[in-house]
């Protein structure tokens, strides 16, 4: 299935296990996920913004182009 | 270290030097022309970088935190198991061990680091051996355009050669004054500051060259082969 960076944090909760939170995140084809990943996957960039790193995986498939 | 042991690596580093003139000759223009070299209007933001370009790319925050990306799995490679093999469409296919590896030029440099998932780190300080300077071992063919790099983890990305053959492009060992930790790709990994980080291949055990380009594990799904971050290049 096409991965995706993702664009915006939408929330951020404790997750089920240690060292993970559940995030919903907005991805790069416009579908927004929520999944549970490695607390260090969403980091604060240098101006306080929050980020998630690495690719996800979209859950209809869009392909991986610019949009 | 014997009189015949100097005599034998001073042979070999003179012909890794004239190799590597002879490569620059065969590439230079090529090079030259490269966005991250020749790019008339990059875009993106803050004062020149070490080669002209700004210093943060559109669309990329700056963090201090150096996330680990992967794809599932960081194999450990005891130094002692460690091979490099360098083959495909070369004259001298090589396979170096740690050993051989070390003895090769080790150059100190400092530069930034640019992920496709929207993220940069600024101003690491690697060790590591010059690209240029395998390529030197090895010297690909008249007709090598490409390499695929292979890593331990089973991931693959392709690179042009006149991207991969700038005095930046590494294998590194070191980052921040320290031994490559593992999941950052140690013992080591490529790095090519003037491409997005996915096209160094971390745990790398394998550079092919190729004849013509082929895509890579990310590039087969959607993402560039060419990978210039002051064009925003993420996509095919």
């Amino acid at each position: 299935m096409p991965s995706h960076a993702a664009i915006e944090v939408v929330a951020v909760a404790g997750g089920a296990t240690p060292g993970r939170v559940r995030a919903t995140l907005v991805l790069a084809c416009g579908c927004t996920v929520t999944q549970e990943i490695a607390a260090d996957r969403i980091l604060e960039d240098v101006g306080g913004g929050v980020m998630a790193v690495g690719k996800y995986v979209c859950p209809v498939g869009h392909a991986v182009t610019p949009r | 270290m014997s009189a015949l042991s100097i005599d034998v690596a001073d042979d070999k580093l003179d012909r890794i030097v004239k190799a590597r003139m002879r490569l620059k000759e065969r590439f230079e223009e090529k090079m030259r022309a490269t966005p991250g070299a020749a790019d008339p209007k990059p875009r993106g933001s803050g004062p020149p970088n070490r080669h002209g370009m700004p210093q943060l790319p559109p669309g990329q925050s700056e963090t201090r935190k150096w996330p680990v990306l992967d794809l599932g799995m960081q194999p450990e490679i005891p130094l002692a198991d460690w091979r490099l093999t360098i083959d495909g469409a070369v004259e001298q296919p090589q396979g170096l061990d740690w050993d051989d590896f070390m003895a090769l030029e080790q150059v100190r440099d400092v530069s930034d680091f640019h992920c496709v998932t929207a993220w940069s780190r600024f101003d690491i300080p690697w060790v590591g051996v010059r690209f240029a300077d395998l390529m030197a071992l090895a010297m690909p063919k008249d007709d090598a355009t490409h390499v695929m790099c292979h890593g331990y983890d089973g991931y693959t990305t392709n690179v042009a050669l006149e991207e991969a053959l700038k005095p930046d492009v590494l294998l590194v060992h070191q980052a921040d004054d320290a031994p490559l930790p593992i999941v950052h790709g140690g013992p080591v990994r490529m790095i090519t500051p003037q491409l997005y980080a996915w096209k160094g291949a971390k745990w790398i055990k394998r550079i092919e060259l190729l004849t013509r380009d082929q895509r890579g594990f990310w590039e087969q799904r959607g993402y560039s082969s060419s990978a210039h971050p002051w064009r925003n290049d993420r996509y095919s």
